[in-house]
């Protein structure tokens, strides 16, 4: 009985630590990011894995038939910085290559549209049927339709 | 000398204009001033008129009000009338415009190797470079070009080959036809790597993927259409790839891939299946059957059966390569009946720490010395066996450009024409520099 309350307290120490660990934050203002489509798009609820296919240009179209865009904000920001570690599971430089290989292998013509601000990433995606872009949680408003949150 | 025609002065001619200015705003400041003149001519009203008067119209101004505000309250209540009046515009959603223009991109690499190999020299060397186009000309039309330049041990002069031209149409994830001068999808190293020696770890390709223009063992490159996509599986992830194509021209001084003419009519087919199973993130394992009837300059056509297999797990960190072959040709070079089997496989194994990333490839090709193809100097540098470790280790300056420098230690068996079964190894160091841009 001693030894099983003793593992308890263990694990549970062990629980708090992790669960205490300093995690990384979301963007520089600790904020979240918002993995958003166009308001026309049926597509529900979405998870890192899920997504990932659609990211990496391995899907190229939605359950609805539109063709999938995808968007990305310029390198260096920080949502962009979120959506590699959490969806793409790349550094800037795999990304860099990985769609360098998928270009020239002819699997996809064009790697993700870089844009530069939040600004035209959630114009542009309430304007494109088909794209799929992200937003900082603050930026995101009824224009476009949040299919995931990326703590 | 006329009044008139003297010269003007500044001070004359400042009164010109104001005589000029002055007069019409004359004209009509006197009708403003007379105007009042006349209504105090005019009889007298009380104040008492006047107030009705303007009570009066207030009244008249506050009751068209009033009308006005009970219209619009009607219109707003009842919005079903409103189509009544016309049809409601129906809003488009925006067509797709597809991203303007070709994107241009350039591969290349050059090197410097050393070997001891009998008759060879110590070289730097032109690898190749590659002006790289992709464009879409809709959101599913797309259209490729590969243009290389590279050196000739021939002449020592450069040579410029349309590598790849084609277009695609690509309806879905499931359906994509291609048409034009491809890269076949034999094994994984070629439809993978193409020619871009950037995105290889090594320096070139593995014996068995030795470019048919350099005297490759198989067609890497053919004329035709294929069909891919993926295949409804769930978790297995399979993908197809359906080829059919001019196939190889063996007869004297002719081009390999058959740009214009099929000297025969039996087309090269090819067939390609991989699984990239979703429970392992970066695996991918698959098969591939070839066939076609090589065109000689005796009018015998040849079987050609090529069949590989390969097992693959690649992530940022970690590369591994394992692919085998076996490529068979039915009848003797003078058409007496005969089968010939020329199996082949290559291992190869790297990891990444930071920018360096050290390899070593292990590699084995084995043709028979009676092969019709292999046995021809004119046609394959393939002839015999061939086999042996290479170790290396690349460098990554940026995500553009790496330096390679790499170590082979190969035994040959067939070089020597004379003596086809003696053996000769051969130490080599080569160093590359490639990029991508």
């Amino acid at each position: 009985m001693t030894k099983n309350i003793r593992r308890l307290l263990l694990l549970s120490s062990l629980g708090a630590f992790c669960a205490a660990w300093p995690r990384p934050p979301a963007t520089s203002a600790g904020e979240e990011v918002d993995v958003v489509v166009n308001k026309s798009n049926t597509v529900g609820d979405q998870t890192a894995t899920s997504l990932k296919p659609i990211f990496v240009c391995d899907k190229s179209t939605w359950p609805n038939g539109k063709r999938v865009s995808v968007l990305m904000l310029a390198p260096g920001s920080p949502e962009r910085a979120v959506v590699l570690r959490d969806v793409y599971k790349m550094s800037e430089g795999d990304y860099s290559k990985y769609f360098l290989q998928a270009a020239f292998s002819g699997r996809i013509t064009a790697p993700p549209k870089d844009l530069a601000s939040a600004g035209q990433m959630k114009q542009d995606v309430a304007a494109n049927p088909g794209a799929i872009g992200y937003l900082k949680s603050s930026d995101v408003d009824d224009s476009v339709k949040v299919v995931m949150k990326l703590q | 000398m006329r009044k008139s025609e003297t010269i003007p002065t500044p001070h004359s001619i400042a009164a010109r204009c104001r005589v000029a200015v002055l007069s019409p705003l004359l004209f009509l400041i006197v009708p403003l001033v007379a105007i009042p003149v006349h209504a105090q001519d005019a009889p007298q009203q009380t104040n008492d008129e006047k107030l009705q008067e303007l009570t009066k119209q207030v009244q008249e101004l506050q009751a068209q009000v009033r009308a006005l505000e009970a219209k619009q309250a009607n219109a707003a209540a009842v919005p079903a009338a409103a189509p009544a009046v016309g049809p409601e515009p129906v809003l488009e959603e925006p067509a797709y415009t597809p991203p303007a223009g070709i994107k241009l991109r350039l591969f290349g690499d050059v090197g410097y190797t050393a070997s001891d190999l009998r008759g060879a020299t110590n070289s730097f060397y032109l690898g190749s470079a590659d002006l790289f186009m992709t464009g879409n000309l809709s959101d599913r039309v797309s259209i490729l070009g590969d243009v290389l330049f590279t050196s000739s041990p021939v002449d020592n002069g450069v040579s410029v080959d349309v590598e790849r031209l084609y277009l695609s149409y690509q309806h879905n994830d499931y359906f994509k036809f291609t048409i034009g001068r491809l890269h076949t999808s034999i094994g994984y190293y070629v439809p993978t790597f193409q020619r871009g020696e950037w995105f290889q770890t090594a320096i070139g390709p593995p014996f068995m993927y030795a470019f048919d223009d350099e005297g490759g063992a198989f067609p890497l490159q053919d004329l035709g259409a294929s069909l891919g996509g993926k295949i409804p599986s769930g978790k297995l992830g399979l993908q197809y790839v359906a080829e059919v194509a001019n196939g190889s021209d063996h007869s004297f001084g002719s081009e390999i891939v058959q740009n214009d003419t099929d000297r025969n009519n039996g087309k090269a087919v090819n067939f390609a299946l991989s699984s990239h199973p979703a429970a392992i993130s970066g695996l991918d394992v698959g098969f591939s059957v070839y066939h076609d009837y090589l065109t000689f300059d005796n009018p015998i056509d040849h079987s050609e059966l090529i069949a590989t297999v390969h097992a693959v797990w690649t992530n940022s960190k970690y590369e591994v390569l394992n692919e085998a072959e076996l490529i068979r040709h039915v009848g003797t070079i003078t058409g007496l009946p005969g089968t010939f089997n020329t199996p082949a496989f290559y291992t190869q194994f790297s990891r990444a720490f930071g920018k360096y990333r050290p390899y070593f490839r292990y590699q084995y090709f084995n043709s028979g010395l009676g092969d019709p193809v292999y046995n021809n100097p004119e046609i394959s540098t393939m002839l015999g066996r061939r086999n042996g470790p290479s170790f290396g280790l690349r460098f990554d300056f940026n995500d553009h450009a790496a330096a390679k420098l790499q170590f082979d230690h190969f035994s040959y068996r067939g070089l020597e024409t004379g003596n086809p079964r003696a053996m000769q190894t051969n130490n080599a160091l080569g160093t590359e520099i490639s990029f991508a841009y």
